[in-house]
Parts: structure tokens; sequence; C-alpha cells
């Protein structure tokens, strides 16, 4: 049915329980899976963009390390399981345009994420990038609690 | 992984293309799905109930002959796949109330719905139904395009 499952993670626990569910579906189906992370660039005031400079490429490398931390955790997740899967991070200030693009560059078939996903670490029943990503690709999406 | 899919429908296109992609994934993951459909009540004042009896019960029989219409579809489509299948239709002011219920009550363990509705606005955008079926549930939910 599903032959390539794009997986976006954030860190969060849901994530890791959609990944888990995107990675079982993966191996009953003979699927492959490919983790990806959406990073929040740091925002700078132009005015203060000078002294930020230094700043900025701290906040990017740590950014980087945590996202690389959590998408081998996935690609552990999946390799237990004997399901192919790669990786990959982009920054974006808007997650829910920059999934539905890189799935469909990648030519994926389905997307599953966690409900609360990309909600700036607030308990949500359904973030608004979910929400927003539901109504502007054209790929099936299986949202997970 | 998932056993029981429940596939609500009203009829529209969307749906149609929800019941294809549901009923292929369940012949994937070996599951069986449960075709759903609601249907409004009849909404009466009820000092009017002995002059509109008649109406109700033949506005009852309309939709309940709509409704088997739909769901024949399902099973016609089920029965092609090879797929185990049952229907049911219930009469309910809420869809999104009928669907989370019937799929707790039924075992159910997956939901597939199109992300688009049919009325107003949300033909543009993520279907009402869809969205409150996500606010509402804690089951995973398959949005289809």
């Amino acid at each position: 049915m599903f032959k390539r499952i794009f997986v976006p993670v954030d860190g969060s626990q849901q994530a890791m329980h959609a990944a888990a569910i995107g990675i079982a579906m993966a191996a009953q189906d003979g699927a492959k899976v490919l983790a990806f992370e959406v990073l929040t660039p740091l925002p700078a005031v132009t005015l203060a963009a000078d002294s930020l400079l230094g700043g900025k490429n701290g906040h990017d490398t740590s950014a980087t390390v945590r996202a690389r931390q959590h998408l081998a955790d996935v690609a552990t997740m999946a390799r237990d399981t004997a399901v192919a899967c790669e990786e990959g991070y982009v920054f974006d200030r808007r997650p829910y345009a920059a999934i539905a693009c890189a799935a469909r560059r990648a030519g994926c078939d389905l997307i599953v994420v966690g409900a609360g996903e990309y909600a700036h670490g607030q308990h949500v029943q359904l973030s608004h990038e979910v929400a927003r990503l539901l109504g502007s690709t054209d790929i099936p999406v299986l949202v997970c609690p | 992984m998932f056993r029981r899919m429940l596939i609500p429908t009203d009829g529209s296109v969307h749906s149609e293309r929800a019941v294809i992609s549901g009923i292929g994934l369940a012949r994937a993951l070996k599951a069986s799905v449960l075709g759903f459909h609601v249907a409004p009540p009849f909404s009466s004042l009820s000092y009017l109930v002995e002059v509109l009896g008649g109406q109700q019960q033949a506005y009852e029989k309309e939709m309940a002959e709509r409704a088997e219409r739909y769901l024949e579809d399902i099973r016609n489509i089920a029965d092609a796949a090879d797929v185990p299948c049952e229907c049911e239709y219930r009469f309910e002011h809420h869809p999104y109330q009928a669907i989370v219920t019937a799929a707790r009550q039924r075992d159910c363990d997956l939901i597939v719905m199109g992300s688009r509705g049919r009325q107003g606005l949300g033909r543009l955008l993520l279907g009402s139904v869809t969205h409150r079926v996500l606010l509402h549930t804690d089951l995973p939910v398959l949005v289809c395009p």
C-alpha cells in the first residue's frame, strides 16, 4: 500500500510514539521510512544582527545536534525492526510548509505525525501546524494522538 | 498493527477516495473495516409532532435508504478487495460525536476520513467533521486528501 513513509519528529514523546507506529506499518508492508525534523531559525532584529552573529551560530549548532539525536533515535527504532530509514532536517519558520514540501520532494506516499507536534512545547490535542499540514498537503496523513 | 478500521462516509467524492485508501490499507495490513454513515435526525417542535408524524417516518425511510446506498458502495469495494466488512448507520445531530462513539463502542483502532468536507468553507479547508474528530478521539486518524 504505502511504500515511502514520511515521519516528522520534534523531539517530543508523542512524536516518537507516532514514529513507532509509522515504522510498524513500514515493517508490515515492506516500506521505507524518512525521518525528518524542522528546526526554528533564531529570530534576529536587523539592527542587532551584528551582535547576534556569534550567538546565531551557537543556536544553529545546538539545534542541529539535538535534531541529529532525535533522528538517530528514530533510525535505531527502524533498524531494530529491519526497516530502511533515511534522515533529514531543515531550518524553517513554518513547519507545516516545510513538512509538506519535503514529503512531496522525497516522493513519500504517507505522512505519520503526532497530533500535537510542533506546538512549541505546549500540550494540545491538535497543534496548529498539524491542522495546517492537513489542509495543505495532497499526501494522506496519519495523525496519532 | 491495525485490526479494525472505521471508515465514515458522507457520500461525497472525498469520502469515496478515503474509502478506497482505507480498504487498500486494510488489505495490506490484513484488517477488517466498518463502513459508517451518520444521518441528521428529523427535527421538529414537540407540538407539531402529531402533524408531522407521517413526514418523520417518510424522512427516516428516505435517510435509511440513502445510508444503505452509501454503505453498499463500501461493501462492494471491500468485497472486490477481499476485505472483511461490516456496515452501520446512525441518526445523530453531530456526526463527529457519532463517529468517535462508534469507533470506541465497536473496538476500532483506526479511523479513516477525507480531509475535505461537503459543506461551506469546509470544501476548501480541512473538513469540519474531520477536524472535530481529531479534537475528540484518542485513536489514530488517517486523513486522506
